[in-house]
């Protein structure tokens, strides 16, 4: 029986078509200092979460390691590993001339027959719809050379023959391109992480390369791991912009899990900054200044923006010009936008559909009717503005196959 | 094989150790975290975004008064000071260090680190 578990990262499974299958495999393929093994974590989480077994074969740390390492991203497995749900091939230890106390440990590591009978009798006894995750495929290649690539038939055939998923983890050190290029040909999956520096900032990114043996379109998603929590899709900066008085402190705070505030009295003078988390997603907030005094302020926070939300008050129609002038202003006209209709619950509020006409604003740009004090359709709203961040992401470009 | 990100770290710590700061980081002008080497429990984004902000106020304060450009802008609190700086054109390298700690220190690694950092973003 074929079935497919979500990795939990969204976008990450939309790329994934719903997420990883058995009889099939993935590589996950990293730049040194760009870490795979939490992303591999969080697939071993949710695979024994939803009642399947995870077989971990690692050669570059030790099992306890490892266990305390997915404690600190949040992921507690010991009752797994009691229960055998999780068993460890401890392909490790032996590496120290110290005898592993692993049910599955392979005595001298340096013998790949070895390495692959401990790993054969693991998925024997462990049985179907298992994860197999192999802790690393690059150590493999170090120790054994390209035999290591021929390995991968017989793995796959395991794959497929156990109803299992097999997860290699990669680092791409300094191996041939073309043993990196036959690694890519025989997977079902690629997914690569890999470090950007976009003018001076340093940010992670994810890319799918190729799903269900088909290369598609690359999309860089920015992510970050997060303690505990694991892998988040991460937006250093949406821009929380709009005239004097028209609520964006209130938007700011009821987005945020936590939020710091410039304020004098009810007036914001400087910056109001919060970090949103929601299904998976980061993001930080910046809220600016109404007042057109601190203008300069805003045209130097507009930098770097992704998303742009635009509150203003919907009972005061001759702002609206003030709120176009502040997107120029920041420069940020043209980015993805969507505008929260705000204070809906006062007398003589515009319905949002008026606010667009008297904005002018394009059909594409999606206007909500909110009202921040009382939270309503703030989460709505900003989902809105994540779709449109990620446009075209998770279904569109991705080949029909 | 390091990367910018690594080797931006190890400079603001080794800053940090020859300079007396407690803290620092690297922020871009429109208030993005670069780099930061702080303790753990301080936001270090929310940090950065106060930066920015603090700088951007204080170069257009002096612009506004015709008093030419700002160079670094200092605050001197209770317990400490924090020191900001430009590093480069888009940088803004940001220290916090003890109230006794000696300004001009602060200020010559500030520069020496400053120069390193210009050529690895560059």
């Amino acid at each position: 029986m074929l079935m497919k578990l979500k990795t939990g990262v969204m976008l990450l499974d939309d790329m994934l078509r719903g997420g990883l299958e058995t009889g099939a495999t993935t590589l996950i393929t990293s730049k040194p200092f760009t870490e795979a093994t939490p992303l591999a974590y969080q697939v071993a989480y949710r695979w024994l979460d939803a009642g399947y077994p995870v077989i971990y074969l690692t050669n570059n740390k030790r099992p306890d390691i490892i266990m305390e390492d997915m404690k600190r991203y949040g992921w507690d497995l010991t009752k797994f590993k009691e229960e055998n749900a999780l068993v460890f091939v401890d392909a490790y230890t032996g590496f120290m001339g110290i005898k592993s106390e692993e049910r599955y440990a392979v005595l001298n590591p340096y013998d790949l027959e070895e390495v692959d009978g401990a790993l054969l009798k693991a998925v024997n006894d462990v049985g179907k719809n298992s994860l197999i995750i192999i802790d690393s495929l690059s150590t493999m290649l170090d120790h054994f050379g390209e035999i290591v690539v021929e390995k991968f038939e017989e793995w796959r055939k395991i794959a497929v023959l156990n109803d299992s998923h097999m997860l290699y983890i990669f680092v791409e050190w300094d191996f041939e391109e073309e043993v990196k290029r036959r690694l890519r040909d025989r997977v079902d999956n690629i997914i690569s992480l890999s470090p950007i520096e976009k003018g001076v900032i340093l940010s992670d990114f994810f890319t799918i390369e190729k799903v269900g043996g088909k290369s598609i379109k690359p999309v860089s998603i920015p992510f970050r791991y997060v303690k505990p929590g694991g892998m988040k899709i991460y937006i250093p900066k949406i821009l929380i912009t709009g005239p004097y008085h028209a609520g964006k402190t209130t938007v700011v705070h009821a987005l945020s899990t936590r939020a710091v505030s410039v304020q004098r009295g009810e007036t914001t003078v400087a910056l109001d900054f919060g970090h949103f988390e929601h299904k998976g997603f980061q993001a930080d907030l910046f809220g600016t200044i109404g007042q057109q005094r601190f203008d300069p302020i805003l045209e130097q926070l507009g930098g770097e923006t992704l998303g742009v939300i635009l509150v203003v008050d919907s009972t005061d129609p001759s702002s609206f010009p003030r709120a176009i002038e502040m997107l120029h202003k920041a420069r940020v006209y043209g980015l993805p936008l969507v505008v929260f209709a705000n204070k809906q619950d006062l007398p003589g509020a515009l319905p949002p559909e008026k606010v667009r006409e008297l904005m002018k604003l394009p059909k594409d740009v999606p206007v909500i009717g909110t009202i921040a004090t009382k939270k309503v359709n703030i989460i709505e709203g900003i989902e809105e503005l994540l779709k449109l961040v990620f446009k075209g992401v998770s279904e569109s470009d991705v080949d029909n196959p | 094989m390091s990367t910018t990100r690594e080797i931006l770290r190890s400079l603001l710590m080794e800053f940090n150790r020859n300079s007396g700061a407690l803290a620092s980081a690297l922020v871009t002008r429109d208030g993005i975290l670069i780099s930061s080497a702080l303790p753990e429990d301080v936001d270090a984004e929310a940090f950065a975004a106060m930066t920015a902000t603090m700088v951007g106020a204080a170069e257009t304060a002096f612009s506004e008064l015709k008093a030419g450009a700002a160079e670094r802008v200092i605050v001197e609190g209770s317990r400490s000071k924090i020191v900001a700086v430009g590093a480069g054109e888009n940088v803004i390298l940001v220290a916090m260090a003890p109230k006794e700690a000696t300004l001009g220190l602060i200020l010559h690694e500030i520069r020496k680190v400053s120069d390193k950092i210009k050529k690895v973003l560059s």
